[in-house]
Formats: C-alpha cells, structure tokens, sequence
C-alpha cells in the first residue's frame, strides 16, 4: 500500500536522471539551469498547494515567503565583517566558523556570515512571521483572506523596493555559494550545473515525499475534512485553528526555502520575486495542476516555469500566467491534469489492446 | 504647519480619496449584485483615462471624455458576459481567480496597446499652471472638477437606486436573486448592468483625475487594492460608507507625506487594510451579518 | 443521573431571542429528544451545546464539569459528537475516509508523524481504518466504503454521517433531525438503529420534526416555542398537553 505511494516519486528520481543525461547527450546543458530554477519555483508552488488545493485556504502571499527566505539570506551573506576583525567577538564567530572567508570580485579578502546561519535565519523567522500573521488572517474566508494574503506580498514587495540594506530595486548580487555537504555546493557556476541540477531536484523530492506522507495522514485528513467543511471537522474533534496554522508555516516554509536555495544558486535576488505577479503565478500553477494534485503542481510548475524562464512567452509572460488562470476556472477548474483523465485514457488503451488480442 | 499648507493637504486628500471612493462604490455595486469581488476594478479607471487620451489626440476633450466612458462600460459588460457567465461552478476561489486572472490580462492588453508611458489628458478647464484660490490654498482647477464629477457620481447612483425602477430592481437582486427573478426582473441583465455601471463610473473617474495624477498601465492593481481597502473600511457594500471611508484614507495618506518616506507609502493602505480585516472586518459602517460573505 | 444539564441558557441574535431560559437534562442511557415548530430554536440549542455558539447566559454542564464556553473540538474530546441536518460530508473523500474522521478523538499522530510517515503511526492508521470499516459493516454499508461519498443516495450518506459520529465512540450523541428526507419506512429503521445504538451504552439527544419517530423511540421529550420550554416529559404525556397540540394544530378557540 506505501509501495503504491512512491513508486511515482521512483520514477520521477529516474526521469531526473535521464533528463540531465540527455542534456549532455545532446548538449544542451543550459537547459539544467532552467530546469533548476523551475524545481526551487515548483518547491514554493508545492507548498501552495498543500495549503490552498488540500487545505482549501487560498494566499495570494507566497511570493512574500519566498522573497523573505532569499533576501534574509542574501542581506545576511553579503555583510562583509572583515572591517570588525578587531572585535573578539567577530574572531570567536571566524573560530567556529560562523562567519567564512573568501575573496569577493576585486580579489580582497571577505569576512561573510556562514550561510547555514542565515538558513537557520531565514527558516526561523519565517516560521516566526507566518505564526504571528497566520493566527488572525487564517480566521478570514474567501475574499477577505485572498486580500489579506495579497496584502502580505504587498508589504514584503514594497520594504524591499524601499530599504537601502534590501538593495532597493536593484536587489542583492553577489551572494556567496552554499556549501551543502563538502563538494556540493549551490551556486551558478557552470561546471557545477549538474550538481545543482540534482541538489534541486532531491530536495524537490523530500518535499514531495513529505506531502504525499501528510495527505496520507490523521492530519492529512483533517486538512482535507476542513477544506470546504470547517465546521464538520470541528465537531469530530479538529482544531482547525491550530491545524489551518501550522499548514499555512509548513506552506510557508517551503517557499522559503526555495526562495533561499535559489537565491544561492543565482547569486542574488531582485524585488520582483517578491510583487503580486509571482503570488499569482503560484496561485495559477496550483490551480492548473488541479488544485489538491500534488502531481499536477509538480508537472504544471516544471513545464510552465521552464517555458517562462526560456522566454518562450515572450513579453506576454504575465499575460500567459494570467490567462490560464480564467481559462482553467472557466473551462477546467479541475485542472487539466486529473487522475480522471489519466484513467479514461488507460481504459482506451486498455481496449485497443484486448482489441488487437482478440484478432 | 501653516493654515495653507494644512488646506493643501486637505484639498490633496480629498481629491485622491474621492477616486479611491469611486472606485469602491464600484467594488459594492457589483457585490451587491453578485457577492463577487472584482479584482479588476481598478483596470476600468486605467482603461477610462487610457481610451480618453487617445481618443483625444483625434477629437475634442468633451466626447473624447464621454466615448471612453462609454466604451469602458462596454468592456464591463463583455467582461461579465464572456467571463464571469461562464463559470461552470462558481465558487469564492474560483471568482477570486478568475477576475484576478482578468486584470492580469487587460493589464497586459494596455501594456501593449499603449506601453510603458505615463499618459495624462489635458486639463478640462485651464493648464497645469492655472490655480484657484479656495480658502486660502491655491488649486488646481481640475481637482473642482474632480469633486464635482465624483460628487454627481454618488448623487446620481444615489438617486437611481433610490427612485428609478431598474435602479430598485437592482437592489432587489443584490437582496435576494431568486425573489426578484420571482417577480420578473431580468436578474441576468441585471448583473450586466451593475458590471457597466461599475466600469462607466471608474472609467468617469479615471478620466477627470487623469490630469492631476496621470495614467498608466499599471496603475489598475495599486487603485483596486485602495478601492478594495476603502470598501471594507466603510462596510462591504455600504456606499455611503465607502464615500466616508474614501475621503478618510485619502485624508490619511495626505497627512502621512510629512512624516513616512515616499517609498513606503502604499504600505499606509495595505497596513490599514490588514488592520480592519483583521479586527472588524464589517468595517467602521458595516454589520456583523453582513461582513459574513454573500453566497454567489 | 443526568449526563447532560442545560441550565437556564439564552442566545440573541440581534433582537430576536432566540433561545430563553432553557433548561433541561439528558439522563445518562435515555434518548432523549427536543421538538418544536420551526424557528423554536431547537438547532440554536445544538449549536450551544455544541460549542459553535456561545450563549449569553446560562450553564451546561457534561457529567458534572462545565462545558459552556468550549470549543467544538474540545466538545468534541469530552466525548459529546453531532451529526449535521444538512449533511457536512466531505464530498470528495470515501465513505470510508469521512468515517475515519470520526475516529480522530480516538487516535493520536499529529502533524510531524504525518509529514515522516513514522512507524508508529503505521498501526495506529490500520486501527483506524479497521474500526471506521468495523462500523460501516454494523450499519451495513460497508459496501460503499471506496466510493465517493458525493456519488452515494442521499439515503447511505446519511447512514455515514451516522457512522461517522459513532466512530468517535461518543458517550452523547448529538442527532440534528436524523430522520430529514427519509420516508416512512427509512425512518422506522432509523428509529430501530439508533434504538441498537442506545443499548451499545451511547446516550442519545435528538432533535427532530418526524413526530412519528420522536414518539416511538424517545424516553423523555422537551417542547421548545419561540425559544421557550412549553413543556417536558415522557411522551405520553406530550402528547396530551394542550399547549404542545396548540402549537402544532393552532388555537381553535382564537
């Protein structure tokens, strides 16, 4: 029965490795660094998922967690502390590595905070902030939660447009790489790509196989019990309050996550994945995928935002994301990948193949 | 800070806060009609002021004006009938999502149509340079203007819910759909027509503050959350309220120039968005009952 | 010995009073049942007991200890659960997944259990699909366990919305006019299955219009009108009280 569950996410491991085989098979490399910056996009967009397709609790405001786990990160990365040397304290922290050297672009030497810190910053104080917003704006519904979220996205878009620290509209560059295990690092490089092609991919799976544990769970099931039916599942013995919260931190957590690893791996982020644009690309993967399909998150992020980052749409990006979105509550609200449809085209198969057995 | 100063920053206030009103009067007379919330409010002021600058380069200001509005209320109403018609099952989600999906999209259609620049139409009466003397403060004409229109806005929507039949037909539908659809009114065109009443006035507006604050593309998304803000702070679907409430932001964002940096402005609205919907989500005006959303 | 005691509750919704000064008592073992014409208050009532209401004024209390201002959930933990007139099932989910719902008082694993899929939420998920499945059999539907809900006749989803406050293994049951939409022969064995239910040792409080029910099953009746108790006691005696037939046939001498 367990089996049943992540046979799938076998398969998805192997489809992984095939892909960057063949992207050295017929060299086309740069495809994994798309295919990279998909995977930390799908992370955030997963979470959204659990959230709003699961959960039933629609946010227009992962795009503000994404950006807070990228930009605690970057701020904290690119302080240089070497001018503090003479402070005891600042050579303690160099003792136990805290803070790490390198050389920055003009080749002197910098004293920088140990990314793992600001990991366990940006994790923490997203947890932190999700908690503090989560507990009033979760007793919102409908319109007024979507505003309130929306609002969320809003305020993070427009500190970091306004802050000198935060790089105003220029964002935060030059953001160290992030020493994973020795030998894996997350940055850009280009000898590094296949790396980092898998470092996105495996944590994209732990998610995944997370998720797919929780749906399958006792939480899981009060989850789904309070989407669209909040007040059965208080009287079975949920506390949607506190269930509702800690959904929304997990949520929140993944995005960022993903914001901070992507943020290393492209050596900065910029304001804009922080705006409304990018809580709505979310918001339009989860939806097309087919809302509460884990699967369907996966498959429409990777496909969408691999088109998106290779310029297919053109100038019509926002305009494309913003079109699935009516085309899929008009014609689709289902999403276009359902497991009905998947069954309907194995029984075909199934026919044409007694078909062909018979004659 | 001088008396002068202080009926600047009034006239300022009450100038942006009466479009930030006209907008939310939008939000409630399509809410009322429909318990959906148009996200794409704020696209029909952009279109309005948008369509009127280009059909002024071609013709005198006055139809120019009138055109727009008229071919704005048209886009509403194709809005509803393509879109809002033909969802299958409408759900709060699904609304949210489809006229968020929508403002995307007429967003993007402007961009194209009229890129980047920021657009302003001419002053109605007057220059950028003209000013009146008003208690002391001098002013521009144009923000007359804007008090003026906005103010016949609210008095005629005022009168035609009050004393017109269709006006009243209306307000039947917003109370119970299925009561009126009972007694013979067309809730269908009913629904048509708050969504070109909606697009007519934030078109109208759109027009008259084009001088003063100019358009551009964008701006649909920042105005509809104000308008949104603005709506809940007066109690969704209470115009009267909205009015009260308009005025009140606008007073408030005036005021805050002197003290937060301009960076950090829009985070007034939003911040006083989350605080209301967070602590009296039926508004300063609003009922307890009515804050619970309308079924669709 | 009373399991429940409703003491003197009130409940306003703006002007109307809907509930005023209701007092009553479910003794432990009994099914006890509160009627009333329309509007009497009578789910009002439910919802305080409940916990999704919080009245105004008064006490209830469960086998001694206050539960007046609990939240459902914890209402829930005290081991009182409800069905819902209108059916709150989970229309996606199967039969069987909305009954394992029911079960979630009676098990323990929270969310980081969840998320690592750890072994030792591995036995206590087959109890409860077991016991869930234990009860669709009892109530024979067990039939429908994979389906979806939203597929079954009207009349099976409410046999797993019973099923599913039974999983919680209630020592009150809370039943929100079971008998709704069931025809004469439905409601003689639902009548006969929640009579099965009160010998398993489960009290049972019900509210319900179907006089013929309420009658036939009920040990002891309390009469609600306008948010008042007219009247209480066995039913015979309710069914000769002149106010209880007034309200429901009308003043003749008016």
């Amino acid at each position: 029965m367990q089996g049943k569950r992540y046979l799938p996410v076998g398969i998805l491991f192997c489809v992984i490795v095939v892909i960057q085989l063949l992207t050295t098979l017929f060299h086309v490399e740069y495809f994994l660094t798309q295919l990279t910056m998909s995977a930390y996009y799908t992370l955030t967009a997963l979470g959204l998922c659990m959230l709003m397709g699961y959960t039933g609790q629609i946010s227009l405001g992962q795009a503000g967690f994404f950006a807070l786990g990228g930009y605690v990160s970057a701020s904290l990365t690119t302080l240089d502390f070497s001018p503090l040397r003479d402070k005891g304290i600042v050579l303690f922290f160099e003792r136990i590595s805290f803070l790490q050297t390198a050389d920055n672009i003009y080749g002197d030497e910098i004293l920088f905070l140990n990314p793992w810190i600001a990991f366990a910053a940006a994790v923490l104080l997203t947890a932190g902030i999700a908690f503090v917003i989560g507990i009033p704006v979760l007793k919102l519904k409908g319109h007024y939660l979507a505003m309130a979220t929306l609002g969320f996205s809003i305020i993070i878009y427009r500190i970091v447009l306004g802050t000198r620290f935060l790089g105003e509209a220029d964002g935060i560059s030059s953001v160290p790489s992030f020493r994973l295990l020795p030998g894996l690092h997350v940055n850009g490089d280009f000898s590094a790509r296949a790396g980092n092609f898998y470092i996105a991919w495996v944590i994209v799976i732990i998610g995944l196989v997370l998720l797919l544990n929780l749906i399958n769970s006792r939480a899981g099931r009060a989850l789904r019990y309070i989407h669209g039916n909040e007040k059965a599942a208080g009287a079975m013995g949920v506390n949607t309050a506190r269930y509702k919260l800690t959904v929304f931190i997990i949520s929140a957590l993944f995005a960022s996550i993903g914001g901070f690893f992507l943020t290393h791996y492209n050596g900065g982020i910029g304001p804009s994945e922080a705006g409304v644009m990018k809580s709505v690309r979310y918001v339009a993967i989860v939806a097309v995928g087919g809302m509460a399909n884990l699967w369907g998150t996966l498959i429409m992020g990777t496909l969408l935002n691999f088109l998106s980052l290779r310029g297919v749409f053109g100038s019509f990006d926002d305009a494309v994301f913003g079109g699935i979105l009516i085309i899929i509550m008009i014609f689709a609200p289902e999403g276009i990948i359902r497991p009905a449809l998947f069954r309907f085209l194995m029984d075909k198969v199934r026919k044409r193949r007694r078909a062909g057995a018979s004659s | 800070m001088g008396s002068e100063l202080i009926i600047q920053y009034i006239f300022s206030g009450i100038t942006v806060g009466s479009i930030y009103a006209v907008v939310a009067i939008g939000f409630n007379i399509i809410y009322n009609a429909t318990g959906i919330i148009n996200f794409a409010q704020g696209e029909f002021v952009m279109l309005g002021g948008m369509t009127a600058y280009s059909l002024s380069l071609v013709m005198p200001l006055l139809p120019a004006v009138v055109i727009a509005v008229v071919i704005t209320a048209g886009v509403g109403s194709l809005v509803e009938i393509v879109f809002i018609r033909s969802l299958k099952r409408p759900s709060v989600i699904g609304m949210i999502i489809v006229t968020i999906g929508l403002s995307i999209i007429i967003r993007e259609i402007a961009l194209h149509i009229w890129d980047e620049q920021i657009r302003a139409l001419p002053f109605f009466t007057g220059t950028e340079i003209s000013s009146i003397t008003v208690l002391g403060a001098h002013i521009s004409p144009q923000v007359l203007w804007v008090l003026g229109i906005t103010g016949l806005i609210v008095a005629g929507l005022s009168f035609f819910f009050s004393y017109t039949l269709t006006g009243q037909a209306m307000r039947a539908c917003a109370n119970n759909r299925t009561a009126a659809g009972l007694c013979g009114i067309k809730t269908r065109s009913m629904v048509n027509l708050a969504f070109i009443l909606s697009a007519g006035i934030g078109a109208l507006a759109g027009c008259v503050t084009s001088p003063l604050t100019q358009t551009s593309y964008s701006m649909g998304s920042d105005l509809a959350i104000k308008g949104f803000t603005v709506a809940i702070l007066g109690g969704l679907g209470n115009s009267t309220g909205a009015v009260a409430a308009g005025l009140l932001l606008g007073l408030l964002e005036a005021f805050s120039i002197s003290l937060i940096p301009m960076a950090y402005q829009d985070v007034i609205s939003i911040a006083i968005l989350l605080i209301i919907l967070l602590s009296k989500p039926s508004g300063l005006f609003g009922s307890r009952q009515a804050a619970a959303l309308m079924e669709y | 010995m009373p399991l429940l005691e409703v003491n003197k509750i009130n409940k306003h919704f703006g002007g109307l009073h809907a509930v005023n000064d209701v007092s009553f008592t479910a003794e432990k073992g009994s099914i006890s049942a509160v009627i009333g014409p329309n509007g009497a208050g009578k789910t009002t009532v439910f919802n305080l007991i409940t916990g999704f209401l919080t009245p105004d004024s008064g006490r209830i209390s469960f086998e001694k200890s206050e539960i007046t201002n609990l939240k459902p959930h914890e209402i829930a933990y005290q081991g009182i659960l409800r069905t819902f007139q209108n059916l709150k099932l989970s229309g996606t989910m199967t039969a069987l997944e909305n009954v394992m719902i029911g079960r979630h008082t009676k098990s323990k694993s929270g969310f980081l259990s969840g998320l690592l899929n750890l072994p030792r939420t591995w036995k206590e998920e087959k109890e409860i699909r077991d016991s869930a499945f234990s009860i669709l059999e009892k109530l024979n539907i067990a039939d429908c366990a994979g389906q979806e809900v939203s597929s079954l006749p009207f009349g099976k989803q409410r046999a797993v919305e019973l099923a599913r406050g039974l999983a919680g293994e209630p020592r009150l049951l809370l039943l929100d006019e079971p008998a709704s939409g069931l025809n004469i022969y439905e409601t003689a064995e639902l009548g006969s299955l929640i009579r099965k239910i009160n010998e398993m040792g489960v009290t049972i409080l019900l509210v319900e219009h179907d006089m013929s029910l309420v009658m036939d099953i009920s040990d002891h009746i309390t009469v609600l009108n306008f948010g008042k108790k007219i009247a209480a006691g066995h039913p015979r005696e309710i069914q000769r009280n002149e106010d209880v037939i007034n309200i429901y046939l009308g003043d003749f001498d008016a």
